[in-house]
């Protein structure tokens, strides 16, 4: 099997907030069509790195390439990078005063110039695939939790991505919302798409991800397959989180339940 | 009396037209650079929002009718311009400071969320600006703003210091003439009223055609309904 392309590599980022030092020396690999879920306490810096890795949050120091691009670089276009870093946010930002279809086709018609007849196609085809179709013409506010966070994945899809990052996508839904949520990404991740997922669902990570990493204090303490790292955990402080949340969901629930 | 009321209502009209005149002037001035104040403030560097905010300090504590007549004293020393231009001048720049304040409240209120998303899909900002942020700071302006026409287009009566003659001043002739001030002032002041009263009403109207629906009105889905996707 050939050597799987590295489609974004990290080294050593630092990220640091007035005094507060959020990233310190942050190095991580990721290949082309891998699903690596991030995992750590609050504060640990999993949300910045998204962050940092579009520039959305300008890096103190460090490299980060994205296919081939270096968001670090000077001189780069940014715009034109980021169209090719999908992003989910945890609060889903969608654009309130446009439709479902609005908000898919604003990116593809206004950064991409695709005319807007073959954006509204692709944006209905996006909408479809993630069980929308009956929902193109529905403002943000006539929808729920879940079904905003699908959009809100429609709407990065829709820009062809060659990556995609979601920022604990389902931390604002119920559990009912949560698996309409996580059966998309689920699909998304068996198709091949390149993910980052930051999350506190363990189940996700174990069933989906191809690596998990486990961050405390801005940097990687551990990484590996989700049965390497649920079952064998090596470094203690990856022992105490995951203790954490046996404690809190039953014993042995990271590890062991399907 | 409804002989005078009669005979009063040509020259009110005439009156009236010159109000009209000058409140949409003074709205229009008002508007543009109140939203240029607005995002000199919030999106300026230091020392540009620092101007914008020193501007709105100064315009807002001087009552209006000082800055009219300093515009219109200033005005004859330059370029001698009508008292009505003078009015018009004036009304701008005392709204626009006012105006300033509501569109960046309206601006405000656009989620921040939204912002990062805009950018995220490769957008500039000022593609964010106008395709996300104004859409929206439009839509939340209208109540304040509805609330400023009225204001302005009583405030016009002050052109009555220096000399215009818009419908107060129509009417002071008119009640010198026919020794009836009271029922003038009571007839200009009913004019007053419907005018306020329409404009907030249309504004109204045009509030609620924008407003983005909400969970309540679930949207058309039917085939050939209104397009909701263009912007």
């Amino acid at each position: 099997m050939p050597e799987p392309e590295c489609i974004i590599s990290i080294e050593d980022l630092r990220k640091s907030f007035g005094p507060t030092t959020v990233l310190r020396g942050l190095s991580l690999e990721v290949s082309r069509g891998e699903a690596v879920v991030i995992i750590g306490p609050s504060g640990s810096g999993k949300s910045t790195l998204l962050q940092c890795i579009n520039q959305l949050t300008p890096a103190d120091s460090g490299r980060i390439v994205v296919d081939g691009i270096e968001m670090t670089g000077s001189g780069i276009d940014l715009n034109a990078a980021r169209q090719r870093i999908g992003m989910v946010f945890q609060d889903f930002n969608l654009f309130k005063h446009l439709t479902a279809l609005g908000n898919v086709t604003l990116g593809p018609i206004r950064v991409r110039r695709i005319p807007r007849e073959a954006a509204l196609e692709r944006g209905k085809h996006e909408l479809e695939r993630v069980g929308l179709g009956h929902r193109l013409d529905h403002y943000p506010a006539q929808l729920s939790g879940g079904e905003q966070q699908r959009v809100a994945i429609a709407r990065a899809l829709a820009m062809d991505p060659s990556v995609m990052l979601f920022d604990e996508p389902t931390s604002s839904l119920d559990p009912t919302l949560t698996g309409e949520v996580l059966d998309v990404m689920r699909k998304l991740a068996q198709e091949g798409m390149t993910m980052i997922v930051v999350t506190h669902e363990m189940g996700f990570a174990r069933q989906v991800a191809d690596k998990v990493i486990f961050m405390q204090d801005g940097v990687v303490v551990e990484q590996g397959p989700p049965s390497e790292l649920f079952v064998r955990p090596r470094d203690p402080r990856t022992v105490a989180f995951l203790a954490n949340f046996e404690a809190l969901w039953g014993g042995g629930e990271a590890g062991k339940r399907p | 009396m409804w002989a005078i009321v009669e005979g009063a209502i040509p020259n009110l009209l005439k009156g009236l037209l010159v109000t009209l005149r000058m409140a949409a002037g003074g709205l229009g001035i008002g508007l543009l650079l109140g939203l240029l104040l607005a995002v000199a403030r919030m999106y300026g560097g230091r020392a540009v929002a620092g101007l914008a905010v020193l501007y709105g300090r100064i315009v807002r504590s001087v009552p209006l009718v000082a800055l009219l007549l300093m515009i219109w004293l200033l005005v004859q020393e330059i370029a001698p311009l009508s008292a009505v231009a003078s009015v018009i001048v004036a009304l701008g720049m005392h709204s626009a400071a006012y105006q300033a304040e509501l569109f960046r409240t309206a601006i405000g209120a656009v989620s921040t969320g939204q912002v990062k998303a805009g950018r995220t899909l490769g957008m500039t900002n000022a593609q964010v600006f106008m395709f996300i942020i104004l859409p929206q700071a439009v839509r939340n302006a209208i109540p304040p703003w509805s609330n400023e026409v009225a204001i302005v287009l009583k405030e016009t009566s002050l052109g009555y210091a220096v000399g215009a003659t818009e419908m107060l001043r129509q009417a002071n002739y008119i009640a010198a003439r026919t020794h009836r001030p009271l029922l003038l002032y009571t007839l200009t002041g009913l004019i007053y009223l419907c005018l306020v009263y329409g404009a907030v009403r249309v504004l109204g109207y045009v509030e609620k055609k924008y407003a983005i629906p909400t969970a309540a009105e679930r949207a058309k889905t039917r085939a050939g309904a209104r397009v909701h996707y263009q912007y």
